[in-house]
C-alpha cells in the first residue's frame, strides 16, 4: 500500500502545503541541534537505512537531464554532501514545462514527515539532516529535495537553498508543494541580489497561485529595486489586498504598509508615508522597523513629540521579539561577530501559513521583526 | 628628473595659479561678478553643454599595472587564515605629497602578527615618480614604524607647509612629522597624541573653526591577543569572535594647540557623550550645511555617530534623528567603507557606506542636511551588494563623462566564507557602478577590464589621478596581498575632458589644503560639487584635491571654491584638461 499523500489544506480557494513556524529569533538560536532533534534525526536515520519506500519507483522516470545532474553526487553513506552552489544560469529555466501538483498519485518517503515536523518546530538543522538522509539513497526525489533546501533556507544558506530548489522544479515530478517551490526559489535569488530570477520565480508563482500574497510582496521589493515606483505601489496593494481578510496575516500586511510607505517617501509623498507606517504597526505593533520609520517622517513633519513616542515604541517592540535596543550586546555566543546581527529577512512570519507564504523576507530588512506576535 | 623640474612640469602646463577674490560673498554659485579668470581664457567662447551630451557614453576602462610600478609592498595583517578579529580589517594606505613635487605620493603603515603587534616587516614610504611608477624610500624617510597599524591620515599639523602622517596603531597612535627633506620625525609624545587601544580610521578636520586641523580617531574594540575571546557561531559554522560582544573603545577627537601639538578635547567636544561604539571609519566635513564641520563615524553593528558640529569644537550627537545612523529599516549596519558625493544633484553632500554580506550597502540622500534618507534601492545599489562585504569605496568620475561612478572593494573577514555556507565567497572581486541617467549601473569586467573580475581579500584604496593624465586611479590594499595599482584608462583624458582643482591658503597655514571647502565646476548647465574632506575611503585618506570629469567638447568651465570659512571664490573660463590651483587672498574676509 502505497502511503498516503500529505492531505493539503486549503484556504481562501488555493492549496497549502504545510505548516511551518518559524521565527528570526529561534532561527538565530538554533544554530546547532537540540538534542531532542538530534535524537529524532538519529532515529529516522537508522530506521531509513537500507529501506526503500515505493517512490523509488519513480526514480525511473527521473529525466535524463535530471539524472545526468544527480551523477556529480557521491553520496557517502547516511549523509548527503552539501548541495554544491551553482552559478547563476545564464537563461532561466522554462518554467512553464513544469508539471503542476499530483497530489492524488503523488507517493512519498514517510521520512519527510518527520522533516516536516522538525521544520514545524524550527529545527531546522535537524531536518536538513534527515532530509539528507533520504536523498543520500534516493537521490531522485524531488519533494525531499524541495523540503531540504527549505531547510537550508530557514538557516539563510540561500545559494545552497537555490541549487537544492533548482533541483526539486527541474526533477519534473509534480511533487504536491512544486507550485510554491517557486516561491522559495524567488526569495533565494531576491537574497543573493539575482533579480531578474527572482521576478521570474515570483511571476511563475503567481501565475500558478494567483491568490497568493506574498509573491506580489516580493515582486514589489524587486520594483523598488528597479525604481519601478508604480509598479511597486501596484504590487504592494495587490499583497494587500489577497491578505487583508485573513486573520492569520496581519503581520504580512502590516510588512506590505511598510513598504508602500517606503515607496512613498521614495516619492517625497511624506504625509502618505506616515500614514502606511501607521497602518502597519496597528496591524502589527511588533513591526519595529516600521516604528522606526514613522519617527522618521514624523520628525521631518516637524511632530517632534510623536516622534518620540514612536521611538520609544520601536524600543519596546524590540524587546518584545527579542531583539535588543542599540547599546545592549547580545553574549558573544548568540551574535553575529563583526557583522550586523543577522541579514534582513522573516522565515515564514506566519504560524497558519503554508511554506509559501510570509516568507522571508523582505529584503532590505523590513520583515526583521516579524516574529509571532 | 629633478624635484623642481617635475613640479614644472606638472603645474606650469595650466598656468593656473589663479588668486581671486572676491569682495561679494554668499553662497556657491550665486551672482557673483566674474570679476577674473585665466589669462589664457577664451572669454567670448560659447561653452554651455547641452544636458544630452551628459549622457553616458563612455566606458570605465581600468588595468593592472602593479607588475611595471616598483610597488612591491605585501599589506601584513596577521596570519592568513585570520584566527582572530585583529587580523581581518587590514592596514590603510595614505597619499601624501611629501616631497612637495606636486604628485602623490604613497604611505602604507602595514600590520603585524598576533605574536609580535610591535614587530611587523614595517610601513612603508613610496615616492611617485611619475608614470605610475615608484620608489621605495621608506630607509631614507627616516620612518622605522614596526607596530601593527591600521589606519592613516595626513595633513599638516604644525603649519609648516608639509604634510604630516598619522598613523592609528593596536598600541599608542603615532604621529610623524614632515621635516621637508624626505624624512620625518615621530613627535607623537611631544605632540600629546597615543593612548593605548586599537584605533582604526582617522580623519583630519578643522572642527572649532580656527584654522588649524584637529583630529579624529576612531576605536574598535578592547582586545587583548593573549585573551582571545572564543569562537562564536555564525551561519552554523565556528568563526572568530567580536565585534558583538566585546567591549567597545572610546573615540578620541584631538584638537590642535595650533603649534602641532593636541589636547584630548573628547569630554568637554561632546563625542563622548554617547556610548562607545566599534568605531571603524571617519569623515569631517559639512553634512549638515551650517558652515559647521560634522563629524561622521562608521560604526560597525551600530548605529553610526552623528556629531553636528556647532563650530565651536563642541558636538551634539544627531545621528539617530538624521537618519544617517541606520538603514531604511532602523537597523544597524557594520559601515566600513565611506563615500562622499551629490548623487541626487541638491548641492549637498550624500553618504555612501559599505556594509556585510547578505546586507547591502546603504545610501544616505541628504535631504536638507537635517535629515537623510536611505535611498539605496532607488540608485540600484541594493541588492546587487548582497554577496558582498564591502570596504573600500569612492565616488570618481572614472570615464570623464560628467557625472560619478562608484567603486567598491570587497572581501570577506570569514575564511570559512563560501557561497555554500554563506552566501558570499572569501575572496571577492570589486562591484563597480557607472552612473547612467538618475541610476547606477553595475560594470561588468568584459567592459572595465579583467582586474574587475579577480577576487582577492580587498580592504583599504586611495583615489587620485597618479599619472597625472587627467582621470583618477586607485591603488587597492589586499588582507595580507600586494598592493596593486589600477591605471584608469578613460578616453576622455587625453582628449581633456577633465579638471583637477586643488587648493591653496597662504592666509591659513595650518589648513592650507582647505580641507572642508567645497568647489564647485560649471560647464554651461551643468554643475557638479565636490567636497574637500577629511578621512577616506577605508582606513585611509582621500586626495585634497577635486576632480572632475567633464562632457566631452568642455573647453571651459567656471568654478567656484567656498573655503571652510564660508568664503566664496569664482574662477571663470578656466581651461579643462588641465590642473588648477585656486589661491585663497589673504586679504580676503568671510
Amino acid at each position: 500500500m502505497l502511503p498516503a499523500p500529505i492531505a493539503p489544506r486549503r484556504r481562501n480557494g488555493t492549496f497549502s502545503g504545510p505548516i511551518l513556524e518559524v521565527d528570526r529569533k529561534s532561527t538565530r538560536r538554533t544554530a546547532f541541534p537540540s538534542a531532542a532533534g538530534v535524537v529524532l534525526a538519529l532515529l529516522v536515520v537508522v530506521a531509513g537505512c537500507g529501506r526503500g519506500t515505493p517512490t523509488d519507483r519513480a526514480s525511473s522516470a527521473t529525466p535524463p537531464q535530471a539524472r545526468a545532474d544527480f551523477a556529480g553526487v557521491s553520496p557517502t553513506p547516511g549523509s548527503e554532501p552539501p548541495t554544491p552552489a551553482v552559478a547563476p544560469k545564464p537563461t532561466f529555466m522554462d518554467f512553464r514545462s513544469v508539471p503542476r501538483p499530483n497530489t492524488t498519485a503523488f507517493v512519498d518517503d514517510p521520512r519527510i514527515d518527520v522533516a516536516r515536523r522538525l521544520l514545524q518546530s524550527n529545527q531546522f538543522p535537524e531536518a536538513e539532516m534527515v532530509l539528507r538522509t533520504i536523498l543520500a539513497k534516493h537521490p531522485d526525489r524531488a519533494r525531499a529535495r524541495f523540503y531540504l533546501a527549505l531547510a537550508i533556507h530557514k538557516q539563510k544558506r540561500y545559494a545552497q537553498a537555490r541549487s537544492g530548489f533548482e533541483r526539486a522544479i527541474e526533477a519534473g515530478q509534480g511533487f504536491p508543494e512544486i507550485d510554491h517551490a517557486f516561491h522559495f526559489y524567488g526569495w533565494c535569488l531576491y537574497y543573493l541580489g539575482e533579480l531578474p530570477a527572482a521576478q521570474a520565480a515570483f511571476e511563475e508563482h503567481v501565475r500558478r497561485v494567483p491568490t497568493e500574497g506574498d509573491s506580489y510582496f516580493g515582486l514589489g521589493l524587486i520594483a523598488i529595486e528597479d525604481d519601478r515606483v508604480q509598479e511597486a505601489i501596484t504590487d504592494f496593494k495587490t499583497a494587500i489586498d489577497l491578505q487583508k481578510d485573513n486573520p492569520g496575516r496581519k503581520a504580512d500586511v502590516a510588512k506590505c504598509h511598510a513598504r508602500l510607505g517606503d515607496v512613498y517617501l521614495r516619492l517625497d509623498r511624506v504625509e502618505e508615508a506616515g500614514d502606511e507606517y501607521l497602518a502597519a504597526v496597528t496591524l502589527y505593533p511588533n513591526h519595529y522597523e516600521a516604528w522606526a520609520k514613522r519617527a522618521r517622517v514624523l520628525s521631518r513633519l516637524g511632530r517632534e513629540q510623536e516622534a518620540k513616542s514612536a521611538l520609544r515604541e520601536q524600543e519596546a517592540a524590540m524587546r518584545r521579539v527579542g531583539r535588543l535596543p542599540e547599546g545592549e550586546s547580545l553574549p558573544p555566543a548568540e551574535s553575529s561577530p563583526d557583522a550586523p546581527p543577522e541579514p534582513s529577512s522573516d522565515p515564514l512570519s506566519d504560524p497558519s501559513a503554508p511554506p509559501t507564504e510570509g516568507a522571508d523576507g523582505d529584503g532590505g530588512g523590513g520583515a526583521a521583526s516579524m516574529e509571532q506576535p | 628628473m629633478t624635484t623642481g623640474s617635475r613640479l614644472v612640469r606638472r603645474v606650469a602646463p595650466a598656468l593656473a595659479v589663479v588668486a581671486v577674490c572676491l569682495p561679494s560673498c554668499g553662497p556657491a554659485g550665486n551672482e557673483s561678478p566674474r570679476t577674473a579668470a585665466e589669462p589664457s581664457a577664451n572669454q567670448g567662447g560659447d561653452q554651455t553643454v547641452a544636458p544630452s551630451a551628459l549622457a553616458t557614453q563612455a566606458a570605465i576602462h581600468l588595468t593592472d599595472v602593479t607588475a611595471d610600478s616598483g610597488l612591491d609592498a605585501v599589506m601584513t595583517s596577521g596570519s592568513l587564515p585570520s584566527q582572530q578579529i585583529l587580523e581581518v580589517k587590514g592596514g590603510g594606505l595614505a597619499l601624501i605629497d611629501f616631497d612637495n613635487d606636486g604628485d602623490f605620493d604613497l604611505f602604507m603603515p602595514n600590520g603585524a602578527s598576533l605574536a609580535d603587534p610591535e614587530g611587523g616587516p614595517g610601513a612603508r614610504l613610496f615616492e611617485n615618480l611619475g608614470g605610475l611608477r615608484f620608489r621605495d624610500v621608506t630607509a631614507a624617510s627616516g620612518i622605522a614604524h614596526h607596530r601593527w597599524s591600521y589606519g592613516t591620515a595626513t595633513g599638516d599639523v604644525d603649519g609648516d607647509g608639509r604634510d604630516d602622517l598619522f598613523i592609528a596603531c593596536f598600541g599608542p597612535d603615532v604621529l610623524l612629522r614632515n621635516l621637508g627633506d624626505g624624512r620625518f620625525e615621530d613627535i607623537s609624545e611631544r605632540a600629546g597624541i597615543g593612548g593605548a587601544g586599537w584605533s582604526t580610521g582617522a580623519a583630519f578636520g578643522d572642527v572649532d573653526g580656527d584654522g588649524d586641523l584637529d583630529l579624529y580617531v576612531a576605536r574598535y574594540v578592547v582586545f587583548d591577543p593573549a585573551k582571545p575571546p572564543s569562537p562564536t557561531i555564525f551561519r552554523s559554522l565556528p568563526v572568530m569572535a567580536g565585534p558583538m560582544g566585546l567591549e567597545a573603545a572610546p573615540d578620541t577627537l584631538w584638537i590642535n594647540n595650533g603649534d602641532g601639538t593636541f589636547t584630548d578635547a573628547s569630554e568637554r567636544s561632546g563625542v563622548h557623550a554617547p556610548d562607545p561604539s566599534y568605531g571603524l571609519n571617519v569623515a569631517i566635513l559639512d553634512l549638515t550645511g551650517d558652515g559647521s564641520a560634522d563629524i561622521l563615524v562608521a560604526n560597525d553593528s551600530r548605529a553610526n555617530f552623528l556629531f553636528r558640529g556647532r563650530g565651536d569644537g563642541s558636538f551634539e550627537e544627531v545621528g539617530e534623528a538624521s537618519g544617517i545612523a541606520t538603514n531604511m529599516e532602523g537597523l544597524e549596519q557594520a559601515t566600513m567603507g565611506i563615500a562622499i558625493a551629490d548623487v541626487d544633484g541638491n548641492g549637498r553632500p550624500d553618504v555612501f557606506t559599505t556594509n556585510f554580506s547578505s546586507d547591502t550597502n546603504t545610501l544616505h540622500l541628504n535631504l536638507d542636511g537635517r535629515f537623510f534618507d536611505d535611498r539605496t534601492q532607488q540608485y540600484g545599489l541594493g541588492a546587487v551588494s548582497r554577496p558582498y562585504l564591502g570596504w573600500a569605496c569612492a565616488f570618481a568620475d572614472l570615464d570623464l563623462d560628467g557625472d560619478e561612478d562608484l567603486l567598491v572593494f570587497d572581501g570577506h573577514v570569514y575564511p570559512q566564507a563560501s557561497r555554500e555556507a554563506m552566501d558570499s565567497d572569501y575572496e571577492q572581486p570589486p562591484l563597480l557602478f557607472a552612473r547612467d541617467g538618475k541610476r547606477f549601473r553595475k560594470v561588468e569586467a568584459t567592459e572595465a577590464g579583467a582586474w574587475l573580475a579577480e577576487r582577492h581579500r580587498d580592504r583599504t584604496a586611495v583615489f587620485a589621478d597618479l599619472d597625472d593624465d587627467g582621470d583618477v586611479d586607485v591603488v587597492v590594499g589586499e588582507l595580507n596581498g600586494p598592493l596593486r595599482i589600477l591605471r584608469n584608462d578613460a578616453a576622455g583624458a587625453s582628449a581633456g575632458s577633465w579638471l583637477r582643482v586643488r587648493l591653496d591658503d597662504p592666509g591659513t597655514p595650518g589648513n592650507r589644503h582647505g580641507i572642508g571647502a567645497t568647489i564647485d565646476c560649471i560647464a554651461g548647465s551643468a554643475e557638479q560639487r565636490r567636497w574637500l574632506w577629511g578621512g577616506g575611503p577605508f582606513q585611509s585618506t582621500t586626495a585634497p584635491e577635486a576632480h572632475f570629469g567633464l562632457p566631452s567638447g568642455t573647453e571651459r568651465v567656471d568654478v567656484v571654491v567656498t573655503w571652510p570659512n564660508g568664503q566664496v571664490q569664482r574662477v571663470d573660463g578656466v581651461a579643462a584638461g588641465a590642473p588648477l590651483v585656486v589661491r585663497r587672498e589673504a586679504a580676503a574676509s568671510p
